[in-house]
């Protein structure tokens, strides 16, 4: 089964390469266009990882990245932040946060694609030691 | 000898006289019974002791009583009132040398008097002179200086000063600088205190060769505006405490403009990061995957197409908008175009003697200029046409050309080629950065301008033109003071202040206690519409300030007031005041609480000022404010000291005690005619002994009260 991928940003125009980029290299996509539908999105399509814009209109990134933090079923999703915002005081919050991975505009999408792909599999290998644990356990 | 041995000497020579008499005409009458003769013997015989009796008792009296008299009040005017007056010689020997001697005293106490009064004139007028150097220095500075004593009482402020501080106008309860009001009201209690705590500590641990010691902050004034603020203390001689001077300095228009600069640069790059965002992704997206569907292919382009606009559509707009944000602004000061002409000249006579001559200058003109490196500039031109050249004489021209000012630096240039200039000005422009020198395109570049070369063609002149940013044409807008409130209603005397405030004690409750001379008071009158409280209403307030026993013309409060009802004729007749006048002006509700602010802290002096109080009293509840500071009025004061006289108007005063009546009948001229009343009234009350507050106000209450059984 393939990965699914979350996006969350309100610029049209860069969400129609994300959601192209995303689907060639073969997950499954949502698009959440402001905060609290990422939340819905979170609860209802179920990511295994999640690109989150700051800036977004009502709900911003980082209250979205808190909520997710502190949901009990979601708290270890990796989210890749991506953001307008280049300065080092924004990096150092969202890592703060628990943000996986910083990513400013405008990004190389090589970059993009392996830091998902790296995530993902972190995520993964996460979840099998856990399941290891469980088993020796 | 004594009056009453005189008096008693003369009794027993006139009684004896007048024994001697009668006996003689006793004795006489006897014999008359024989010979009635003798009857008219006795009765001359008493007549003559009779007169020979009232001629003693007359002559006593005139030497010892009359003449000393005489001398008695001679000498009491020349010590009083006509030091000019002299004894009338006359009278016995011993009289007329005393009276001699008299006038020789009387003499010698005028002219020590003349000398003395002469010197304190001219001791007066260096002070004068002094003063107003001083005055014109402070008003000059471009910094606020404020010089207040340890109580935080203002002594002294230039208009920088009040510029920086004042509140605005249209705010009720605006902080506002003036003479003894407390610098607390307009600049923050603890950033002083804490600035005064560190200067005490700095002058503990300082070191005697060390001359200043100063303190600075950046603090918010009571207005809002951030200022810096350096305090620097007022030492006694024996290095005690006595004062401080505080300067002050917008800091906020440079921080407001750096942040705004910042906000500018961040949104700017947050939206071309986006923008690019979105266009690196969309040629990745198309580059990594060629065989994409054309209808794909045409949405990436799309994409494309639409954040490449939007990123031209952002930089032109900045660039409108913001250019002047982004210009650097350090060290630009305003200068007229004369002033920068003169001083080129100068420089350039002096260092590398090359003349300068006056081209086309528009006197009107004012530069934004950093003049230090412009002159550097224009000294390296200067120095590398005069060596390579020979030139010794440039022309200097300075115009205004659309929003820069144009400076024209032209020589006459016949008989050198073209590409000789062309080499020549490369080097004219690029300097080697090692010897420091200053190149016009530096100045350009400094300044947010531009720098050419060109030869004319006739050849027989060449010129730099260096566009340089020109002030703006309204004048320096943001410091411009609003038009205040409390208009100077003498604009000539720049400065406000009282060094004798040191010795003022402060404001305290204890008001009662303190002499009529060293308190702060305000004179007030109001013009009204009638004389019904209640019915009537206020059109006009004028109030001045006494400090020190100084009636403060500079620092006013004059407005008008819209009384909401028509003004009668026999009102507008009286002061002059018309329904257009008021018309527009602020009602009462908005007028009253200004004047509270004005009035507070000190003691209200005014012509029948129980009027005026009842009028604010209706309007109380409108208002909210009350106004309890305590009271002099000048009516009642004149009943203290002219008892007798029936007739207390203002006017009667004024003439009574020899002040000249100017401008009545507008509130303000009332006001300040009470006030100069009162000024006078000051050494008449002490005479009779009263010279505190208290005293004053008990000896009102007591001529109201014996007034009102009238």
């Amino acid at each position: 089964m393939s990965a699914k991928v979350l996006i969350v940003d309100d610029e049209a125009n860069i969400v129609i390469s994300l959601e192209f980029l995303m689907q060639q290299a073969g997950y499954e996509v949502a698009v959440a266009r402001n905060g609290e539908e990422a939340l819905e999105q979170i609860a209802d399509f179920r990511p295994d990882l999640i690109l989150l814009d700051v800036m977004l209109p009502g709900l911003n990134g980082f209250d979205v990245l808190q909520r997710v933090r502190q949901h009990a079923g979601a708290h270890e999703l990796p989210v890749i932040m991506l953001t307008a915002k280049g300065r080092e005081v924004e990096v150092t919050k969202g890592m703060a946060l628990g943000a996986n991975a910083y990513i400013t505009k405008p990004f190389s999408t090589r970059n993009l694609l392996d830091e998902v792909r790296r995530q993902l599999e972190a995520s993964r290998q996460t979840e099998i030691d856990k399941k290891h644990e469980t088993f020796t356990d | 000898m004594k009056r009453s041995q005189i008096s008693k000497l003369v009794g027993v020579v006139a009684l004896t006289a007048l024994a001697t008499g009668l006996g003689a005409g006793w004795l006489l009458a006897q014999a008359a019974q024989q010979n009635g003769a003798l009857w008219w013997l006795g009765v001359a015989v008493v007549l003559a002791a009779l007169i020979i009796a009232a001629a003693t008792v007359q002559r006593f009296v005139r030497a010892f009583v009359w003449d000393v008299r005489r001398l008695i009040d001679a000498g009491r005017l020349m010590l009083t009132v006509h030091p000019e007056h002299r004894v009338q010689p006359g009278g016995p020997p011993d009289i007329q040398e005393m009276a001699a001697l008299l006038n020789q005293f009387a003499e010698r106490l005028d002219q020590l008097q003349k000398e003395r009064v002469e010197a304190a004139r001219q001791a007066r007028a260096d002070v004068e002179q002094e003063r107003a150097m001083l005055a014109t220095l402070l008003a000059e500075l471009t910094e606020g200086v404020l010089v207040c004593n340890l109580d935080g009482q203002i002594l002294l402020y230039n208009r920088s000063a009040r510029r920086l501080l004042d509140g605005s106008p249209g705010d009720a309860a605006q902080p506002f600088v003036g003479l003894g009001r407390s610098v607390f009201g307009v600049i923050d209690r603890n950033a002083i205190v804490h600035a005064l705590e560190q200067v005490h500590s700095l002058l503990q641990r300082r070191n005697p060769d060390e001359q200043t010691v100063m303190t600075s902050f950046v603090t918010a004034a009571a207005n809002g505006r951030l200022l810096r603020t350096r305090l620097a203390p007022l030492l006694e001689a024996d290095g005690s405490l006595r004062g401080y001077i505080l300067t002050l300095q917008d800091v906020g228009e440079g921080i407001e403009r750096s942040l705004r600069r910042d906000a500018l640069l961040q949104t700017l790059t947050e939206r071309q990061r986006a923008s690019l965002g979105a266009i690196r992704a969309a040629i990745e997206a198309m580059e990594s995957y060629p065989d994409m569907t054309p209808a794909q292919r045409q949405r990436f382009q799309q994409v494309i197409l639409d954040e490449a606009q939007q990123l031209s559509e952002q930089i032109d707009e900045v660039l409108r908008g913001h250019a002047s944000d982004l210009r650097a602004q350090w060290m630009l000061e305003e200068i007229a175009a004369p002033d920068l002409l003169w001083a080129v000249q100068r420089r350039l006579a002096e260092r590398l003697g090359v003349e300068v001559l006056p081209g086309a200058v528009d006197d009107a003109l004012r530069l934004k200029t950093d003049n230090y490196t412009l002159m550097q500039g224009l000294s390296h031109l200067a120095h590398t046409l005069s060596q390579d050249f020979g030139v010794r004489s440039l022309t200097l021209s300075l115009q205004g050309v659309e929003s820069f000012a144009a400076i024209d630096i032209e020589w006459p240039c016949r008989g050198v080629a073209m590409e000789r200039w062309q080499r020549w000005k490369e080097g004219a422009f690029v300097a080697d950065d090692r010897d420091g020198v200053v190149t016009l395109r530096e100045v350009a570049e400094r300044h947010g301008g531009e720098v050419w070369f060109q030869v004319r063609p006739s050849g027989e002149s060449a010129y730099f033109r260096l566009l340089l940013p020109r002030a703006a044409d309204a004048g320096p807008a943001a410091s411009a003071p609003a038009k205040p409130f409390m208009a100077p209603a003498v604009e000539s005397r720049p400065e406000y202040y009282d060094f004798d405030l040191f010795h003022q004690p402060g404001q305290h409750p204890e008001l009662d206690r303190r002499p009529l001379r060293s308190l702060t008071y305000t004179v007030l009158d109001a013009e009204t519409t009638g004389l019904t409280p209640g019915l009537d209403e206020i059109v006009s307030i004028g109030a001045l300030r006494i400090v020190n026993g100084r009636l403060l013309r500079q620092e006013v409060f004059e407005q008008l007031v819209d009384p909401r009802r028509p003004i009668p004729a026999t009102a507008t007749a009286i002061h002059g005041i018309t329904d257009a006048m008021v018309k527009g002006q602020p009602t009462i509700e908005v007028v009253l609480p200004r004047l509270h602010k004005f009035v507070e802290d000190t003691v209200l002096v005014g012509h029948n000022l129980a009027f005026d109080l009842r009028m604010f009293k209706e309007k109380e509840a409108e208002s909210g404010v009350c106004f309890v500071n305590p009271v002099l009025d000048t009516l009642l004061l004149s009943a203290v000291i002219h008892p007798e006289e029936e007739r207390h108007g203002l006017e009667d005063i004024a003439r009574r005690l020899g002040v000249q009546v100017l401008g009545r009948h507008t509130a303000l001229g009332d006001a300040i005619l009470a006030g100069e009343i009162f000024l006078r009234m000051i050494p008449l009350l002490e005479e009779r002994g009263i010279y505190t507050l208290q005293q004053a106000r008990t000896a009102a209450e007591q001529t109201y009260f014996a007034r009102l059984e009238y």
